[in-house]
């Protein structure tokens, strides 16, 4: 019970990457690599504000999510909007990625910094297994954005903005969505998402800076497997993910984890190339 | 046809290219013995200063220890007579930089007499082949299995204590302690595997039973699953090799299993600064390490008593920032040897003569070295021969200047 | 000037790289410094590689990043080989080769099937995966301590030294590069370009999506393989780490600041990454912050590349200097149709639904060779639905489409194009970066078959094809009217001379079946009338012409059977007059009463 507890909440840091890949997506048709390494610095924000400067959390995470929406609106300025092809947002984003790694160990070195968790971090029994208490806050904390995306999106005009962006640019312009702002913002709110989500994210994974490495790649992962685009693929991609990690680990050995989730990746892509909440259209020509 | 003759010269290109070529072969650059014999004597440290992570901090620590080392000496006097400069190169941690920038170094007018490197191991494997033909002295701190045999390396000493003599402490240690049934956790770097496959065949052979070992990626997030599965197998203790954020992750694993186990970590476990900081930043003196004990040389915790290792931490704090512990602090120890050996021989040019030089008991001795006190370098083996009363097993404490209070 | 650079213009464009190769081959024979020298051996291996990955995402229009680990197959092979006894090195690099061809195979088949991001992905993750799959084979390959002990390799039994090993790299990189360039520049490389642009363009023009794709990302694994060897062999010493995530990225941030629709742009980028991320060492702990800024800024500033900009410098100083110089185009060709042979197309009870809408149901259609069968119908009445399914891209639900009797339905559209069946577009589908003479002789790719090998040697029945292709293409621009557009870019055209480019490259595949998509919409009346009368010639000349076309003036004139579709069904056929006088047809259907039809003539878009 344990490991699959454990397996979980790793499982929902790669979500919130994925969502934050998501949403960029959505609304661009491509992909910040950078956004793992926001969350590696909406971590440190955290370390910086509670652990230093001990500051309330509720405090720390809306600083952070001001800092982080900042760093982003900023690489959304120099990295993405000057960029003409899809291709070339990945080399520009990759570099934004590699300076704010850079940036943190210039600050703060390379060594990883603990953060505490707001409500104690003490291990606690629940259901038969162990966990930390961030943990079970990760868990609710993703399911409940991915609802409350997923409802925001169905009902608000900027919700449907955003599908009528990635579905089709053109008609969303006609219908009168102003496309570039709407980019812009979505793009500073996965900024400010990861900023927010730094007292949650530190606390698990401690605030360092190849965080952002060690991430990007599994947010990917999670994303391909639950579908592009699709906010309830990236909960159940990242529920995969974690657990087939956790399980193979610990029951195949520690060298078969990556090897495993590539294998349950593979199969699932083999049966629905599109990943699982995807669904596939009909080519038109 | 026009095409048809362009292919024939084509091929003829080729061929003549390949037949200059041949023609021009057989002299590669022949080093022209040394680096010359007047003005200041110059060592070149290599080091991962801009590479990724932890490993900086590292290098930052493995360079200031070169700088302080150079000043050491010339604070008394230089060798022979003769000023000791330095000069930094940063090899990002990667072996093909690494060449890169070592073929420049002595195509350059300024071949070093010494070169030392701050690992890891790839980069000492990648560099000391080249170094060995450029017959050149080297100090390396990231041991290969070939890195230290005169044979292969003539001109290579390792700086760092062999693995086996780490484990020979371990050993003892595991003795000393009554354990019989160990479980080991290693990570996935060059050197993590190498402890996890060697740990195993040495408690082994030396009668523990090894009820479990397990690898974890670098890069994971949480270990808990690979310590549950040691965990089932109930072992008495828990020899664990881990560093940087890992370590983090793998001590909130045994804190969760709520496994009350002793751990035993390697020197990679006392090189990790998050145990040696206090609560709110670090774990230090939480309870995640209440059963952790973790190897160091005697030199890395502080002893008011040790008068020259105070000194030479001094020395480094001047020279730069000690980011890390001081096992990773051996090149300070490199130019005190070089000092030794070349007083010894009577001359810093002759690569060979200070080769020698260093297999000499009574140079080792007399370089008064301080990280190790005696590197026991042999004939058969340019190898430290650290013995286990050179380590200690102790708790975390913190950490000043590289050294546990 | 202009002369000047006109002649130095007619100079074949393969010199210049291969002068530049001399001067590299000659640069340690003039004293060039050894730092120099090795720069430029790893940039020639990361060169090789870049050009795998621009086979691949710059022509197949696929992210697949598995080049690194083909990398790592060749380069460990070689090792492999080398420690067991044989360092001869030409044997270790057709191992080397093989080996990642073989990962390139392995790789190649399921994830082309992905495509897209989930091919980019699932290739990323595949090279996260390389020191897992080297440590699973510890005692082989070292794991994650790198694998030592390679010996130095050997030539015909020779020790090679350092110069000679040079030597070695380069002429490797020039017969590579030569093998590319001949590709490229063959109709394989415009089938791929084609591909990249419009997978349904392609598919329509016979050119199987897969096997090209899958042939495009498996010639890419062979120089991947070369420099794993020539890698292997240079530091002799292999770790893990020289296939990190990281290089790959170097690999992805060369192709795209070269450009990686190019041959040539893959040694310009290797040359900036090798040299600039060389930089970054000396800024030591701001070197991450510095080489991040290198790729965004390089990301920045090149889109398309490096070599777009080159090419797009050339092209101007072509024209203005043709424009000097008075420089006239060869004269076109003449505009004659030969006799071809047409088809039987028949549909019989063709149904097809999308979800729950009924697109299609029970449609039967005949249309005889040497006439032309015009379907008409309101928009959403199922035509272009009626076109694609009889091209091949949807399935239909019930009903059979034969040619001359062979069951096509179900049948793969490029097969469907392969039995001779070619179409236009509505919206015209032009490629990018193809000029209007390839353009049209990329229709020809299904027609006669040449092996990518012969291309890459040059055999004999590359030049015989090429030729044909060249007369052909030449013909059909005539017929429409192009010649003097053949060398100008093809997507740079306006509408209506994209309409006539469609025309001619679906006809220069001498197809028996031509379906025409509302071809005459955005066409002026000049170009209709050219139209019109080419029509009326292929008609003659034998083959089968199926128009579906808005305007209603000009299908009267020209066909023979007139299909009115609506809402999926045939309401009516016959002869132009019958359907002329046919009132329900006019008013319920077309919404007009033939008087206003004339006001009508070219003025639909949709």
């Amino acid at each position: 019970m344990t490991i699959i507890m454990s397996g979980l909440a790793i499982g929902a840091v790669y979500a919130l990457v994925a969502i934050g890949y998501n949403i960029v997506f959505l609304s661009q048709k491509t992909f910040n690599f950078a956004q793992a390494a926001l969350m590696m610095l909406g971590a440190f924000v955290a370390y910086m504000g509670i652990a230093v400067l001990g500051l309330p959390w509720w405090l720390v995470a809306i600083v952070a999510a001001i800092v982080i929406g900042g760093v982003a609106a900023l690489e959304e300025v120099v990295a993405i909007r000057p960029v003409k092809d899809h291709h070339n947002l990945l080399v520009t984003t990759l570099g934004a990625s590699i300076i704010m790694e850079g940036v943190a160990q210039l600050i703060w070195g390379g060594e990883p910094r603990r953060v505490p968790f707001f409500l104690g971090d003490g291990v606690i029994d629940l259901a038969g297994g162990r966990v930390y208490p961030v943990e079970i806050a990760l868990v609710i904390v993703v399911v409940l954005l991915v609802v409350a995306l997923t409802q925001y999106s169905k009902r608000s005009m900027t919700g449907i903005a955003l599908l009528g962006m990635s579905e089709d640019r053109e008609a969303a312009m006609l219908r009168g969505v102003n496309v570039r702002r709407f980019a812009f913002w979505a793009f500073v709110f996965t900024g400010v998402l990861a900023g927010l989500l730094g007292v949650l994210v530190g606390p698990k994974t401690y605030a360092v800076a190849t965080l952002g490495a060690a991430l990007a790649i599994k947010g990917f992962v999670v994303l391909a497997i639950g579908g592009f685009g699709s906010m309830w693929g990236t909960l159940v991609g990242g529920l995969i993910v974690g657990l087939t990690e956790a399980l193979a680990a610990r029951y195949i050995g520690g060298d078969f984890a990556n090897l495993s989730v590539f294998f349950i990746l593979i199969v699932i892509l083999m049966l629905k190339p599109t990943g699982l909440f995807t669904r596939r259209t009909e080519r038109a020509v | 046809m026009q095409r048809i003759r362009v292919k024939a010269a084509f091929a003829a290109l080729a061929v003549s290219a390949l037949a200059l070529a041949g023609c021009a072969g057989g002299d590669t650059t022949s080093p022209d013995d040394n680096a010359s014999s007047e003005g200041p004597i110059r060592v070149v440290v290599f080091g991962g200063i801009g590479a990724e992570g932890i490993l900086a901090n590292n290098a930052t620590t493995s360079v200031t220890a070169a700088q302080a080392s150079v000043a050491a000496v010339n604070e008394m006097g230089g060798i022979l007579g003769r000023e000791v400069v330095i000069d930094v190169i940063d090899d990002t941690a990667d072996p093909t930089v690494a060449v890169t920038r070592l073929r420049e170094l002595m195509a350059s007018d300024e071949r070093p007499h010494v070169v030392m490197n701050s690992g890891p191991s790839t980069v000492a494997d990648a560099m000391i082949p080249i170094l060995t033909q450029e017959r050149v002295l080297s100090f390396n701190i990231g041991p290969t299995p070939t890195s230290g045999d005169p044979s292969v390396s003539p001109y290579n000493f390792d700086l760092s204590a062999s693995v086996p003599d780490y484990l020979g402490s371990f050993t003892y240690e595991l003795g000393e302690r009554g354990y019989e049934n160990v479980a080991i956790l290693h990570g996935s770097s060059a050197y993590g595997e190498l402890f996890g496959s060697l740990t195993q065949e040495t408690f082994a052979e030396a009668g523990f039973t090894i009820s479990g070992a397990q690898g974890y990626d670098n890069a994971s997030l949480d270990m808990t699953p690979q310590l549950e599965s040691l965990q089932a197998t109930n072992p008495d203790v828990l020899v664990l090799d881990a560093y940087g954020a890992p370590l983090g992750y793998v001590l909130q694993g045994i804190e969760r299993l709520g496994w009350d186990i002793p751990i035993m970590g390697n020197t990679s476990v006392s090189a990790t600064g998050l145990i040696a900081t206090e609560p709110p930043s670090g774990v230090l003196g939480t309870d995640q390490v209440r059963n952790l004990t973790m190897q160091v040389f005697k030199s890395t915790k502080f002893d008011p008593a040790a008068t020259e290792v105070n000194e030479a931490v001094e020395r480094m704090a001047a020279a730069g920032d000690i980011l890390s512990s001081l096992i990773l602090a051996y090149n300070y120890d490199g130019m005190l040897l070089v000092k030794a050996a070349a007083e010894s021989a009577g001359s810093i040019d002759d690569v060979d003569a200070l080769a020698a030089a260093l297999l000499d008991e009574e140079v080792q001795q007399a370089a008064n070295t301080q990280m190790i006190s005696w590197y026991r370098f042999t004939a058969d083996s340019h190898t430290p021969h650290v013995a286990p009363e050179d380590f200690l097993f102790i708790g975390p404490g913190p950490l000043v200047n590289g050294q546990y209070q | 000037m202009a002369s000047l650079w006109l002649k130095l213009r007619a100079i074949p464009g393969w010199v210049w790289p291969l002068l530049f190769a001399v001067i590299l081959i000659l640069l340690p024979f003039i004293g060039a410094p050894y730092p120099m020298i090795r720069q430029v051996e790893l940039t020639i291996m990361l060169a090789l590689i870049v050009s795998g990955l621009n086979l691949s995402l710059g022509y197949a229009g696929e992210l697949a990043m598995g080049q690194v680990a083909m990398y790592a197959a060749g380069a460990y092979a070689a090792g492999l080989v080398s420690k067991a006894g044989n360092t001869d090195l030409l044997f270790q690099l057709l191992v080397g080769a093989a080996a990642a061809l073989v990962v390139g195979l392995i790789s190649g088949i399921p994830g082309l099937r992905l495509g897209g991001w989930s091919l980019a992905m699932t290739s990323f993750f595949l090279i996260l995966l390389v020191p897992d799959v080297l440590s699973l084979f510890k005692s082989e390959t070292g794991g994650r301590n790198g694998l030592s002990g390679i010996r130095p390799a050997t030539l015909f039994g020779e020790m090679i030294d350092s110069r000679t090993y040079y030597v070695i790299i380069i002429v490797v990189g020039i017969l590579w590069f030569a093998a590319m360039r001949n590709m490229i520049v063959s109709r394989h490389g415009i089938a791929l370009r084609v591909l990249k642009q419009s997978p349904v363009l392609a598919s329509s023009m016979g050119i199987s999506v897969f096997r090209t794709k899958l042939s495009a990302y498996a010639m890419g694994a062979i120089p991947a393989g070369l420099a794993g060897v020539l890698f292997a062999n240079l530091d002799l010493f292999l770790s893990p780490e020289a296939f990190a995530f990281s290089f790959a990225m170097t690999v992805l941030a060369a192709s795209i600041f070269g450009g990686s629709a190019s041959v040539y742009g893959a040694i310009v980028g290797a040359f900036v990454l090798q040299f600039g991320m060389n930089q970054s060492t000396n800024f030591q702990e701001y070197g991450l912050i510095i080489t991040g800024t290198f790729l965004l800024i390089g990301g920045v500033a090149f889109t398309g590349g490096i070599s777009a900009l080159a090419r797009l410098l050339v092209r101007r100083a072509d024209a203005a200097a043709r424009a000097k110089t008075g420089y006239v185009e060869a004269p076109a060709s003449e505009a004659i149709v030969e006799r071809r042979e047409g088809a039987l197309l028949r549909t019989d009870n063709v149904s097809k639904a999308f979800g729950g809408n009924q697109a299609l149901s029970d449609v039967s259609v005949e249309a005889k060779p040497g006439a032309v069968t015009a379907i008409i119908g309101p928009n959403g009445s199922g035509k272009t639905t009626l076109l694609n399914m009889i091209s091949g891209f949807y399935r239909t639900d019930q009903g059979t489409i034969t040619i001359d009797g062979q069951a096509v339905h179900g049948l793969s559209s490029f097969r469907v194009a392969r039995s001779g069946v070619s179409r236009t577009f509505q919206t015209p589908n032009v490629p990018e970066k193809l000029t209007v003479l390839e353009a049209v002789e990329a229709g020809r790719y299904a027609r006669d078959r040449s092996s990518i090998l012969a291309a890459v040697l040059r055999l004999p029945s590359y030049w015989r094809v090429t030729r044909d292709d060249r007369i052909e293409a030449e013909r059909a621009l005539a017929l429409v009217g192009l010649s003097e557009q053949r060398h100008a870019m093809a997507d740079s055209l306006p509408l209506g001379n994209r309409r006539l480019l469609e025309v001619a490259r679906s006809l220069v595949g001498s197809p028996k079946v031509l379906l025409l998509d509302e071809v005459a919409s955005g066409l002026d009346e000049d170009e209709i009338e050219v139209l019109a009368s080419l029509i009326l010639r292929l008609r003659d000349s034998g083959m089968t012409v199926v128009l579906v076309e808005h305007n209603f003036r000009l299908v009267l004139r020209l066909a023979d059977v007139i299909y009115v579709l609506a809402q999926g069904k045939v309401m009516a056929q016959g002869t132009p007059d019958e359907i002329e006088n046919n009132p329900r047809v006019m008013e319920e259907y077309l919404g007009v009463t033939p008087e206003d039809e004339a006001n009508q003539t070219g003025g639909h878009h949709e």
